[in-house]
């Protein structure tokens, strides 16, 4: 079920990918996708093992299609070192030198990109992602949301046309993420391309204004947002609260729109609504009201596996 | 690329792999300093090059060589952090280079400053100080240091030119794969006869240090089939066409 194309995305496409499949001997990891994406946030969307990671590898180059065409900025990708200038990417991978210091990490990406003040570039890129504090530490000794942070910076310190993002806020504290956030919403809101793989829905929920659903190695569906959640808002979704007064917040929740079924059991409340944002909006208000203290909020459903079983059947 | 060679030279001159060629190369020092002090009549110049042809530059200048050698792409491409230099606007020849040239600099110093130790501590207490050449004229005998030097700059290039392309291919098992080439092919088949030879570094860089003793008799304890000038070409030959086949090969790789 692929959705239409925004058509200004299409008259100024970044990205063009055209039949592009790949695969390991027997396995298909990607087949036969087709898709564009231009100036402003993208979401690739799609669970873990869906093909997301491989295709963002052949949109950079690290991988060959087996089958099909990738070109970025208009130029073919694979073996054209002279594009990574107009290019970041934060890979899904973990692993940097142990032996260097945040600073050093993303210095030595500013002096390869050749910019003309490497250590003020870096500077600058260390300090959008909040690690100016830590820059002086071996990147050993990071977190796996400093991690991530580092990773963010040494893909920024260019100022990158297109920024390609593996699953960039894992590992990252909410304050954390919702900075990076607007980090990636003020490029694409300056005419940059961000493409972003996840398979956490809420992660894209308020940045990708379009998605990319990738679904065992296949485009499921494409376009706006908001078109595909109106789909999957179609079908219920369950939201698990703990709580103090399960009851008391039944009770508040019961005639709420959406909402299409309780079970209470202990301090545990699943709430089945088929208006899922609102009901994360009303529940705070609800436990407020009612002097309760909410322990726990959990998208039962909010994974993408849940997203494909409405899109994909 | 001075930031990814600086970049190599501190990922490889780190650690374990610092400490363990550190002892290898400990070893021919040593071994001069007993000879000196405990040999009746001592032959240092001798001693040395019967050191560099047997021990150094068929076993130890290539063990140090395979382990900068392999980590220098092998290590990147194992610790998945490649992707830092190849999605970067760089050819993929100043990656091959900077990497090899880190290799190569680890390689040579370190050998380099064995065999200086080495020739220092096996001539303390030498006693053969002339030769007749073959014109019948007595001549002073010469410090073997220069010629040797040569060898292990020009072997130690190659050496780690060759073990580049076996870390990018092999990087898993290039260590390995590695050892038994030394051991098996340089450090004994090679030496089984003159064709073997040919497939050799040890031999072209034995070919170069027997150049570079001139007249001595000493070159004659080497007593290499192969000139010094083609000696010297094939292992600029050896190592030009290993960085230039890593290069190209950091063109076709893909990082899943």
């Amino acid at each position: 079920m692929a959705l239409p194309v925004d058509p200004p995305a299409l008259a100024k496409a970044t990205i063009e990918v055209e039949g592009v499949s790949k695969w390991y001997g027997d396995k298909v990891a990607v087949s036969d996708l087709s898709f564009t994406v231009g100036p402003g946030v993208t979401a690739l969307l799609g669970p873990n093992g869906a093909g997301k990671s491989t295709t963002l590898k052949m949109l950079t180059g690290q991988l060959r299609p087996s089958q099909g065409r990738v070109r970025v900025l208009g130029r073919p990708v694979i073996d054209n070192p002279s594009l990574y200038r107009r290019i970041g990417l934060v890979p899904e991978q973990e692993e940097l030198y142990p032996f260097l210091s945040g600073r050093e990490f993303v210095e030595l990406a500013a002096r390869l990109h050749r910019l003309p003040r490497p250590r003020a570039a870096a500077r600058a890129a260390l300090a959008t992602v909040d690690l100016l504090d830590a820059q002086d530490r071996k990147l050993r000794g990071y977190s796996k949301g400093m991690r991530q942070r580092v990773k963010i910076a040494q893909a920024l310190v260019h100022d990158p046309e297109i920024l390609f993002l593996d699953e960039p806020l894992t590992g990252a504290d909410p304050r954390q993420r919702l900075a990076l956030m607007e980090v990636f919403e003020r490029m694409g809101g300056a005419g940059r391309t961000v493409l972003i793989s996840s398979h956490i829905l809420s992660e894209v929920e308020r940045m990708g204004v379009t998605v990319l659903v990738i679904a065992r190695g296949k485009l499921a569906a494409e376009g706006d947002f908001h078109q595909i959640r109106a789909l999957m808002d179609e079908h219920p979704r369950r939201v698990r609260v703990q709580s103090t007064n399960s009851r008391v917040l039944a009770a508040a929740l019961v005639g709420m729109a959406g909402t299409r079924g309780l079970e209470i059991d202990g301090e545990t409340l699943v709430v089945e609504t088929t208006a899922a944002l609102e009901l994360y909006h009303a529940l705070p208000r609800a436990a407020q009201q009612g002097g309760i203290r909410l322990q726990e909020i959990t998208g039962l459903d909010d994974d993408l596996e849940s997203v494909f079983r409405y899109l994909v059947g | 690329m001075i930031a990814m060679f600086l970049l190599g030279v501190r990922a490889l001159g780190r650690g374990r792999r610092l400490l363990a060629v550190g002892v290898l190369l400990s070893i021919p020092p040593l071994l001069a300093l007993l000879y000196a002090l405990t040999a009746a009549h001592p032959d240092g110049h001798r001693f040395v090059i019967q050191l560099f042809d047997n021990v150094i530059l068929p076993v130890l200048l290539p063990l140090t060589a395979l382990i900068f050698g392999t980590s220098a792409l092998g290590s990147e491409i194992e610790d998945r952090t490649l992707i830092y230099l190849t999605l970067r606007p760089v050819p993929r020849l100043s990656i091959a280079l900077a990497k090899w040239l880190a290799a190569a600099l680890l390689t040579v110093v370190l050998v380099e400053a064995s065999l200086v130790l080495m020739n220092l501590f096996g001539t303390l207490n030498d006693s053969a100080g002339t030769y007749v050449t073959a014109g019948g004229a007595v001549k002073e005998q010469a410090s073997v240091l220069a010629p040797i030097l040569v060898a292990g700059l020009l072997g130690g290039m190659a050496y780690s030119a060759v073990f580049l392309v076996l870390g990018r291919f092999a990087p898993k098992r290039g260590l390995l794969i590695g050892l038994v080439y030394v051991l098996g092919w340089e450090g004994l088949a090679a030496g089984l006869s003159t064709a073997l030879a040919t497939f050799s570094v040890d031999a072209y860089a034995l070919g170069v240090l027997d150049a570079a003793l001139g007249d001595s008799p000493l070159a004659t304890l080497s007593a290499s089939s192969l000139g010094g000038s083609v000696s010297g070409i094939v292992l600029v030959g050896i190592t030009v066409g290993g960085v230039g086949v890593a290069a190209l090969s950091l063109r076709r790789i893909e990082l899943p």
